[in-house]
């Protein structure tokens, strides 16, 4: 049964492909080799109730085409680690393929080869690769591969799979093996051991029988009952001259033999080479107890730099000629075939500008994700993990959720992607929870433009405790999280420290094109579907000859924001000042709109012809202009190296004023509907509330349904809480007794939510126990 | 019959001292991939607990030559740097129950 399921969920590249596993240790290099393999043909399959991915590509060996199925990595077929080992579990036991790659670390052998005993009882036919021979060399390790290919009588196959060393001898091994499977030997297991096996494999059905006698020797709690008698028996006889417990005298047989076979295959000898001094003298500077954290938020700095200042110079570019191509160039096609007004606006400005956000975003979301594969490849991320954990750990999240939160000062979409690097999914769904709260570069502009109307003397402290207060309520919500809905500890760190590697290039443009990937198409699908419907709002509105464009006061958006109001009255918007709400309605889609809503809403009020952009346009001119952006944001990167958030130009009006994408108008406009308290209590919704749609898209995949719309409630609550706590205390003495109220009232709520979190956790963890027992 | 080196490094800390997994390694002469994954599963089975985490960043090398004259294991094959300050100890029956 469980066969079928799994068939039937695993989606085959394509009927009739014979398909290979890769297979292996994390870190041993298998994404490289899937990457040699595969080039650019990769596609990325998502496995059903799992948040993390498996690869599939097509590879070609000669004229033949291959399936080529990349795993997440493995220590063990029989337990441990998260959801993504469970799911390589589940695809090597379950599924079919015509071979298995083991791809092997050569210079952690001995490790690697207890998956090997592993996948040797599988019996099924399997192909070796004994990666980073050059590491093991530099070890002073020699390995035997021949001598580990007679042993297994499976091929073997050396290899240095980032500098593409050894890959046409794997392809052609690969061509062999799957021309000619053979099925590895059988370690030569104690006597009592085999017996054991043998005999409890008989009365087990299935080609997997004797694996399946391994597990349930091993984990009894995995034995179906009709089984459990012939297990008993199995067992008795295994322990008659053992003292020792089932669930160690296996593995350590396992142990055993990887420690003789290692002994058999490796030629020892040498000194440490380069790369080991190397990696001594460097961590001796990166773990040091004091210096390990600056270092780590100066790498973190420079990732900032790069990403966003780097970034700025094409985001002009990429969003000026996206939107003459897709919002004005379109808009005029549309206009020219005689389509309706309202038409033209809702799908050159609806889908056509949802368009033009995603792709504004991407070369801040490239370079940071090439950047983060590079640190990954390079050997530091692992070590940067090391040295947060303790500090991290205090609020029961693992050491390497700081590097998706400062990735998230710049943008949350990668933040939350970037916590694919934490291997528990309780420390990762916590994670990916906080970066809503982290402030984005789109919540600059916003910042800017109320700090220069309203804190221009300490504009630089506001976006400051703005930035702080962001990081406080990310480390809140994991520690609540953490105590309730998502109780249990962060798991230990038990590292491996990689030697330091100069990534190669292909590897890391790959890694970085195939987040970007998931970004453009995944992301890009709802932030075009949200941008439609809030594009259409304010452009049209009913009217007596039905839906029509409209001006902006009679338009959908106004109605609903007027509507809206009340709700935010506590936090100190009055009724005129719609265009908040307005604001922050829009902002859902993107946080930089809600600047640009306001600025086009004061704008429309001044009136002006809706349907110009696309009755006049200059494709030529739109992408002349466009290109010259690049050059312009080259010169200012240099300037803004020292300053990547940009607070210094908060001490110039004309800069700031620029720098927040307003016009003077909209922050005369600004000046007259909000007070310094008002504009920062609506500075804090904005900061906290509902993450714009491609973060909730990117919720939505990594976390899935259930807490991307926790996420959004919460988001908004807190938002509301907090903003409102701000207003009523700081005008206390006008209405004491409302501000009494609302604060009781909020703090019922915060009760409840408490509450319910924890009772929600409570279930939790009882459905575990339920599960375990049965 | 060799003994299985699972079991060794279980033998070696239910001595009482707690200790790295460089320690272990060095003490038993066993490469230390293998030690940090038989401290893997003596974890997953609840019978040994982190003790205190301490950053040793220089694991093998200088210093571990002066120390054993550049005999041991850890120098003679240089050692990956695992699960650098860790320390490890074994819990008693007691406290599992």
């Amino acid at each position: 049964m469980a066969k079928h399921c799994h068939a039937a969920a695993g989606t085959r590249l394509a009927e009739g492909l014979p398909r290979i596993a890769l297979v292996g240790n994390p870190n041993c290099g298998k994404t490289t080799v899937y990457n040699l393999l595969t080039g650019t043909h990769q596609t990325v399959g998502n496995w059903p109730g799992v948040t993390v991915e498996r690869r599939s590509g097509s590879a070609r060996l000669g004229n033949e085409k291959i399936e080529v199925i990349d795993l997440p990595g493995i220590y063990s077929l029989l337990g441990g680690g998260g959801e993504d080992q469970a799911v390589a579990r589940r695809f090597l036991r379950d599924e079919e393929v015509e071979l298995i790659v083991q791809v092997l670390d050569a210079s952690t052998l001995e490790r690697q080869l207890l998956l090997t005993a592993e996948l040797v009882e599988l019996q099924r036919p399997l192909l070796l690769i004994l990666n980073m021979v050059d590491e093991a060399e530099d070890r002073g390790l020699r390995v035997d591969a021949q001598a580990l290919s007679l042993q297994l009588g499976v091929p073997v196959v050396p290899m240095v799979a980032r500098k593409g060393k050894g890959l046409r001898e794997l392809r052609m091994a690969l061509r062999s093996a799957l021309r000619s499977p053979s099925l590895p030997q059988r370690p030569a297991w104690p006597a009592d051991l085999e017996a054991a096996l043998h005999d409890f494999a008989a009365q087990i059905d299935g080609a997997r029988g004797r694996f399946l006698a391994w597990q349930y020797l091993e984990l009894p709690e995995s034995t179906p009952q009709a089984l459990l008698a012939a297990r008993a028996s199995a067992a008795q006889h295994l322990q008659a001259d053992s003292a020792e417990d089932l669930a160690d005298l296996l593995p350590a047989a396992r142990f055993t033999w990887a420690a003789r076979l290692a002994a058999q295959v490796i030629v020892s000898g040498g000194k440490a080479g380069w790369r080991q001094r190397l990696t001594r003298h460097l961590d001796r500077w990166i773990l040091h107890d004091w210096l390990g954290v600056p270092i780590f938020l100066a790498v973190l700095y420079l990732v900032f730099v790069v990403s966003f200042s780097g970034g700025n110079v094409f985001l002009d570019f990429f969003d000026q000629a996206s939107a003459a191509l897709l919002m004005h160039g379109f808009g005029h096609l549309l206009l020219l075939s005689g389509a309706p007004d309202w038409v033209v606006s809702s799908l050159a400005g609806g889908i056509g500008g949802g368009l033009n956000l995603v792709i504004s975003f991407i070369p801040p979301i490239g370079l940071t994700f090439l950047f983060l594969a590079f640190l990954e490849d390079s050997g530091y991320m692992a070590r940067a993990a090391y040295v947060m954990d303790r500090l991290m750990r205090r609020v029961g999240l693992p050491g390497n959720a700081l590097v998706p939160m400062v990735i998230g000062f710049g943008c949350n979409v990668p933040a939350i992607m970037g916590a694919r690097i934490i291997d528990d999914p309780r420390g990762r769904v916590l994670t990916v929870l906080m970066q809503p709260f982290m402030s984005c570069s789109a919540r600059l502009t916003i910042y800017m433009a109320f700090a220069v109307v309203f804190f221009r003397g300490n504009g630089g402290q506001v976006v400051f405790l703005l930035y702080l207060t962001g990081i406080v309520m990310a480390l809140f919500t994991a520690w609540l999280l953490g105590k309730t809905a998502l109780r249990g500890e962060a798991r230990p760190f038990v590292m491996e420290l990689p030697p330091y590697r100069l990534p190669s290039l292909r590897s890391v443009v790959l890694q970085a094109w195939q987040r970007l990937r998931i970004f453009i198409l995944r992301v890009g699908k709802v932030i075009a579907a949200i941008g439609f419907i809030l594009f259409l709002l304010p452009g049209i509105g009913w009217t007596s000859h039905g839906l029509r464009a409209t001006d902006i006061d009679h338009s959908l958006l106004a109605q609903g924001s007027e509507a809206l109001v009340p709700v935010f009255a506590p936090m100190g918007i009055e009724r005129d000042n719609w265009p908040a709400v307005a604001g922050l309605v829009a902002g859902a889609a993107a946080k930089e709109v809600v600047i640009g809503t306001l600025n086009g809403i004061y704008q429309r009020q001044a009136g002006g012809d809706l349907m110009a952009e696309y009755r006049q346009v200059d494709l030529l001119q739109g992408l002349r202009d466009a290109l010259a952006t690049i050059p312009e944001n080259a010169g200012k990167l240099f300037s803004s190296l020292g300053d990547p958030l940009g607070l210094g130009d908060l001490a110039n009006r004309d800069a700031s004023i620029a720098a927040s994408g307003a016009s003077s108008e909209t922050l005369g406009s600004l000046a007259q509907s909000f007070t310094p308290l008002t504009a920062l209590a609506y500075l804090l919704f904005v900061l906290l509330y509902v993450p714009c749609a491609s973060t909730m898209g990117a919720l939505r995949r990594e976390v899935g349904w259930g807490w991307m719309l926790f996420s959004i409630g919460y988001g908004i609550g807190m938002a509301w809480a907090v903003a409102t706590l701000v207003y009523q205390w700081g005008t206390y003495a006008a209405h004491p007794q409302a501000t009494w109220l609302w604060t009781a009232g909020i703090a019922v709520a915060l009760g409840i939510l408490l509450l319910a979190l924890r009772r929600q956790g409570r279930h939790q963890q009882n459905q575990l126990r339920f599960q375990e027992q049965g | 019959m060799m003994e299985s080196p699972l079991f060794r490094i279980r033998d070696l800390l239910r001595d009482g001292e707690s200790l790295s997994a460089t320690e272990i390694a060095q003490r038993l002469d066993l490469p230390q991939d293998l030690v940090d994954a038989g401290l893997q599963h003596w974890q997953r089975r609840g019978l040994i607990a982190r003790v205190q985490t301490l950053v040793q960043a220089q694991v093998s090398g200088s210093s571990c030559q002066s120390a054993c004259a550049g005999a041991c294991a850890a120098c003679v094959r240089p050692q990956p740097l695992a699960s650098v300050g860790t320390r490890y100890r074994w819990r008693a029956k007691a406290a599992i129950a």
